[in-house]
């Protein structure tokens, strides 16, 4: 079946990972069964968003339109929303990515207003890393989902190990908020339960590409398509790449 | 090496929020992945409120299967006296480790209220299941800092400080901690490499934290490890037993 990871990154020098070659990440890709991959950045988060933003976009330029990629911005940067505008409309990325305790910023400090705002505009996703307080628990995130009814809001690891309950509790009281179930950061058997609790039209999947050896992305694959060949095809379907396709409008 | 002996140091058994997991269930994982034997322990309803009923129903699973189970005692340190009584009547009982969760059990890792359940621990050396990866509650460091209080203890870093602890506290607070195992459950090889780059492998214990996490995959993770077969018995079986062995009650 077709799969779409929604959460991975290009890697770079923070955590001494070094920058992978776009042909080597295409090469895990393959290995991993993962058809199209939407992309961050590592780097991005710790030094310069707009280098990185740029090296993103070369890297991308070399995987004939299988990597989606995903800017970041300084959320405290008051000219955040044109960096933003920059990458959408000239550069054709199709999202934005925050993390919000890398990047020291709470979702609902009142910059980040400016970055919602302009997502909202450009009817572009915003994908944050999730399940670690005290930036970025679930229902802080969510809470912008409320200020701003038409911003789709992604849980990038719905909840992680120990608030996955907050990540359910989050979508369900806002619709424009989805879940990426991320890899292993959630035990397998609950992200069973997520799925029949929230429904399958609510969830993407992701590996968290970047982090770790290939061995890792291969790992994550092989988990969801453990967990999830006990659903219906058609949820199967939704999770594995429609949902996706939806909230990348592509 | 598909054959080897697999000793699973960290399953839980028993009726929770979720799941409820019986002792049949975990058997047919067992034997369908090949493990010998596993340190069993309550559920949480068992280790929150419920400690003897839970201590008494893992007693019996181990009694009625000696040669698979061994178990976890777990008592909710808020029960004071209560707590230290039903501990060593537990461990006389047959269960021959203890479990701590501060997030299941209300407590952060270095309040007071632990303390004679840590003492306990230190005087008969036994080996200590703690969760860790909770922010506030149960954190690397913390245990580190309990590690240290307690020496002759044994500590198990339950999920290694993950998430997202993993990245950077997790090997430094074993590093400083002698008597601090680590379990292999939800961390990636790399990571796992690294940690038996630092501190060697005879502190690593393979875990399955079935049955939450895929018990298959988990082992197979172990396989791709940098070590050789030595090593990779000794991570599934070797050192679990020497510690199991060294405890004295």
């Amino acid at each position: 079946m077709k799969a779409i990871d929604m959460h991975s990154h290009l890697p770079g020098k923070a955590f001494n990972y070094g920058r992978k070659p776009t042909p080597d990440f295409l090469y895990t890709m393959d290995k991993s069964g993962i058809d199209t991959a939407v992309v961050f950045t590592i780097d991005g988060f710790f030094y310069d968003p707009i280098q990185s933003n740029n090296l993103l976009n070369e890297q991308v330029k070399e995987a004939n339109g299988r990597l989606i990629p995903f800017c970041t911005v300084d959320p405290r940067n008051e000219m955040a929303h044109l960096e933003i505008r920059r990458c959408i409309c000239e550069l054709g990325f199709k999202g934005i990515k925050i993390h919000p305790w890398w990047q020291g910023v709470s979702p609902l400090d009142p910059c980040m207003k400016m970055v919602a705002e302009e997502a909202v505009r450009l009817k572009v996703p915003i994908i944050f890393h999730d399940g670690t307080p005290p930036f970025s628990s679930p229902l802080q995130i969510a809470y912008l989902a409320g200020e701003y009814p038409d911003l789709k809001v992604i849980l990038g690891h719905g909840g992680g190990m120990d608030l996955w309950i907050e990540a359910v509790a989050a979508v369900k009281r806002y619709p424009n908020c989805t879940i990426c179930l991320c890899g292993s950061a959630t035990p397998p058997a609950i992200l069973r339960l997520m799925i029949e609790e929230l429904g399958a039209d609510k969830v993407t999947i992701g590996t968290d590409a970047g982090f770790g050896d290939d061995y890792y992305v291969k790992y994550r694959m092989e988990q969801f398509h453990d967990l999830l060949k006990d659903f219906p095809l058609i949820d199967q379907e939704r999770m594995y790449w429609q949902n996706a396709v939806e909230l990348l409008n592509i | 090496m598909n054959n080897q002996n697999i000793f699973d140091a960290h399953i839980t058994l028993g009726p929770s929020q979720y799941f409820d997991i019986n002792p049949d269930t975990v058997l047919q994982l067992m034997d369908q992945n090949n493990i010998e034997k596993a340190l069993i322990s309550p559920s949480d309803q068992w280790m929150a409120v419920d400690n003897t009923i839970g201590n008494r129903k893992i007693a019996k699973y181990v009694n009625d299967w000696p040669e698979r189970f061994l178990g976890y005692a777990s008592v909710n340190p808020w029960y004071g006296e209560k707590a230290c009584l039903e501990l060593e009547r537990a461990l006389g009982d047959g269960l021959c480790a203890i479990k701590v969760n501060p997030l299941r059990q209300g407590f952060i890792l270095l309040e007071k209220i632990c303390a004679p359940i840590f003492e306990i621990a230190n005087q008969y050396k036994l080996i200590v299941y703690v969760v860790t990866g909770i922010g506030v509650l149960s954190m690397p460091l913390q245990l580190s800092e309990i590690a240290r209080r307690y020496p002759e203890a044994i500590f198990i870093m339950g999920r290694s400080g993950w998430s997202d602890f993993h990245l950077m506290d997790f090997i430094p607070s074993v590093q400083q901690s002698p008597n601090i195992y680590v379990e292999t459950a939800y961390n990636f090889p790399e990571t796992l490499n690294t940690v038996i780059q630092t501190i060697g492998l005879d502190r690593v214990l393979f875990s399955s934290d079935a049955p939450f996490s895929n018990t298959r995959m988990e082992i197979e993770k172990i396989r791709n490890l940098n070590v050789d077969a030595l090593g990779s018995r000794n991570i599934f079986y070797g050192n679990i037993i020497q510690l199991l062995n060294e405890k004295k009650i």
